[in-house]
């Protein structure tokens, strides 16, 4: 196994050690500044957190204000009338992707020279 | 004049201004034949009559059709076009020769194929595209991506002999050569699909994809990404639509290429595992065969081109300036490449099918005719995929690279040029799928030139609607909302390096093991046996040493140097059978 790399979280950002901003250009800083600013991840979790109940709480809501004998959603099949269906697929279906890689990176990651060449990828010297 | 213009296929002009880069040391000129060219081929194409065959030729009793344009082939042509435009701006800066030249012939060959009436004529510009594209992998120049470009060349020039045998046995079955819908079980119709099937990134021939297109150059696997695998998707939507097996053939490809892209470090190859992902679901709306499905297979393969190569483009700037394309070497760089963040994250949103975007307005054609036909496993599958697309391309990519773990590097922002052609990708993404304010306005205009683009549903077709929207609303930001959950616990699996096993394990290590095996074998069962026998086993054990060891003859292409040689010899039978059995 490779070195064991420590995991990038969200919550990383700026708490530990202050990234080098000088060589920052000014419209890097005005459109994505705000992501490394101290606890920038708890918000960001919080936001989303609210955006999703909000997306699941509108489907019941959207279906209530649609007229008698209409559906809001049209469904397929009988597996997607269920409410907020598409919510848990995705969030179910990203969670076991991810939660995959663990078994996955054991079972099938090599070292790079595994068959014998350099796997360094094209390009080789940064063009400054 | 305008006569004979009128029957030059549009591709030929690529292929000649290539032909004339090869010869033309000036830069200068290079680049304006690869602007000039895409342009020109674009103006021929847009004049050309519709359903006529307007190049034709007798050739030993066959009738083989150099150019006709239908609907089908317009949409593909024409996102060939504009790629091509756009890749030859992305590879201004750079001074190759051999590179420029081989890039124009290969997208030349692509737009060529696509007007093909006949299987002869197809099967010419099928195997253009393999040797011509290798060299853009070639031209890395490290012993990697020689390899690679060697494996990737065996498996495309037997997908072309799969193809001319197929063609013949279907001809001498029928009697007909025309590129038509076919069926299964009939006489060399298997070959023709296995072919396609090779350059559509079927699961199991699928490994050149991700093995070769990270080891070609920088502006390589741009090019290289829009074109092979389009031109199979292309084929098959025009040869085999409504064959149910692409069904499940399509589902599967579009869930398995998720996994690996998860625990890949090499941002390039994530997004080739992504490329494979997305073709998935166009083999599976061919499969369904419908009109509306078409029509979504022939609009998501536009829609692809384009933030397909806007990611690649955005992950190239990368490694352009930085020298890597891994994740464990990458994060923060938004700092210094502001420009290249917004660009890749406008191909990712794309490719997520954020509504707004045009993978929202595309896909979601393929994903209703599924759901019309009634194939509930592969359209939860296909579901499955979109929240996995969004896992790879959506977060992992941006975020690897320009947000998360601050890595240290400070890079220029990428060269102008670049700049400029991710943004005209980047203004496509956006502009085939904003909502039709105007009539042939946003996705209208994306509508507007699909195969069928008078199919019933397809016209009464309306991406945004208040249901589809907030459904899809949904499993984005649920799944976006699991990474960040993830990301807290920490059960995100960090990025390492190393590589990641795939089927291609079989040939690349298992012919080297078996060689070495039966050697030992030979080796020690050989002494026991007369000295004659026993001299015979050492000497095949020493060819086979000879032959597959790391100093052996085939060391610089592996195992499938000589299976490269060997589809070339049968390549070669596969014309004298064509030429002269008749």
């Amino acid at each position: 196994m490779s070195d064991p790399a420590k995991p990038p979280h969200l919550s990383d950002h700026g708490e530990h050690e202050l990234p080098d901003e000088s060589h920052t250009t000014g419209l890097g800083k005005a459109l994505f500044g705000w992501t490394s600013k101290p606890g920038i991840g708890r918000i960001l979790f919080l936001i989303l957190a609210v955006i999703s109940v909000i997306l699941i709480a509108l489907e019941p809501l959207l279906e209530a204000a649609t007229g008698e004998g209409h559906h809001f959603r049209h469904a397929y099949f009988e597996i997607d009338e269920i409410t907020a269906f598409y919510a848990l697929w995705g969030f179910a279906s990203f969670a076991l992707v991810v939660l995959a890689g663990w078994p996955l990176g054991r079972l099938m990651r090599r070292s790079e020279d595994y068959y014998g060449d350099e796997e360094e990828p094209a390009g080789g010297e940064p063009h400054e | 004049m305008s006569a004979l213009i009128s029957t030059l296929n549009p591709g030929l002009v690529l292929i000649l201004a290539g032909l004339i880069a090869g010869l033309t040391p000036v830069q200068r000129v290079r680049q304006g034949l690869a602007l000039a060219a895409p342009v020109i081929a674009l103006l021929m194409l847009l004049a050309a009559p519709r359903e006529t065959d307007l190049a034709t030729m007798g050739f030993m009793g066959f009738d083989l059709v150099f150019y006709r344009v239908d609907s089908l082939s317009f949409i593909f042509a024409l996102a060939f076009l504009i790629a091509a435009f756009i890749n030859a701006i992305y590879a201004l800066h750079q001074d190759s020769q051999l590179e420029d030249s081989m890039a124009m012939s290969y997208m030349g060959a692509a737009v060529a194929a696509c007007f093909c009436g006949d299987f002869i004529s197809l099967f010419v510009f099928w195997e253009l595209t393999a040797v011509t594209s290798v060299f853009l992998i070639f031209a890395s120049g490290t012993s990697a991506a020689y390899k690679a470009g060697m494996r990737y060349l065996a498996l495309h020039v037997l997908s072309g002999v799969l193809l001319l045998f197929g063609a013949m046995q279907i001809y001498f079955a029928t009697g007909d050569m025309s590129i038509r819908a076919l069926t299964l079980g009939e006489p060399g119709v298997l070959l023709v699909f296995l072919a396609f099937g090779i350059k559509a990134g079927f699961p199991f021939l699928h490994t050149w994809l991700a093995d070769a297109y990270p080891k070609a150059t920088v502006t390589g696997t741009v090019v290289l990404s829009a074109f092979t695998t389009k031109l199979a998707i292309y084929a098959l939507a025009r040869t085999f639509a409504g064959e149910t097996s692409l069904v499940w053939i399509g589902a599967v490809m579009t869930v398995y290429p998720v996994f690996f892209a998860v625990v890949e470090n090499d941002l390039r190859k994530v997004l080739s595992f992504s490329l494979n992902n997305q073709l998935g679901f166009m083999v599976c709306a061919i499969g369904i065969g419908t009109p509306l499905a078409l029509n979504g297979a022939a609009a998501h393969a536009f829609s692809h081109i384009m933030y397909k190569s806007l990611l690649f483009m955005s992950m190239g700037a990368v490694m352009y300036r930085t020298g890597t394309a891994k994740a464990t070497e990458l994060g923060g760089l938004y700092r210094t490449m502001p420009m290249t963040t917004v660009f890749c994250l406008i191909g990712a949103a794309s490719i997520s099918a954020f509504p707004l975007f045009s993978g929202f307005v595309s896909k979601s054609l393929s994903m209703s005719a599924v759901a019309y036909a009634g194939f509930v496993i592969p359209w939860l599958m296909l579901l499955f995929a979109s929240a996995g697309v969004l896992e790879h391309s959506g977060i992992k990519i941006p975020y690897f690279a320009f947000f998360g773990h601050d890595s240290g590097k400070r890079p220029k922002e990428a060269p102008f040029n670049m700049l400029l052609a991710m943004g005209l990708a980047a203004f496509i993404c956006v502009g085939v799928g904003l909502p039709a304010f105007l009539p042939g306005f946003g996705f209208d205009w994306l509508y507007s030139i699909v195969p069928y683009a008078d199919d019933p549903k397809t016209v009464g077709y309306e991406p945004y609607t208040a249901d589809h929207i907030l459904t899809q609303m949904q499993l984005l930001m649920l799944a976006i909302f699991a990474f960040a959950v993830l990301q807290r616990i920490g059960a995100y699996p960090p990025e390492k390096r190393g590589i990641i096993l795939d089927t291609d394990i079989v040939f690349r290590r298992l012919g080297y093991g078996f060689a070495r095996w039966s050697g030992d074998v030979w080796a020690k069962v050989g002494p026991a046996m007369s000295d004659v026998f026993g001299n015979m086993s050492g000497r095949a054990f020493s060819r086979l040493e000879a032959a597959f060891s790391p100093r052996g003859t085939l060391a610089k292409g592996g195992l499938f140097n000589g299976m490269a040689i060997w589809t070339v010899v049968l390549l070669g039978l596969a014309l004298l059978v064509a030429f002269f059995i008749r």
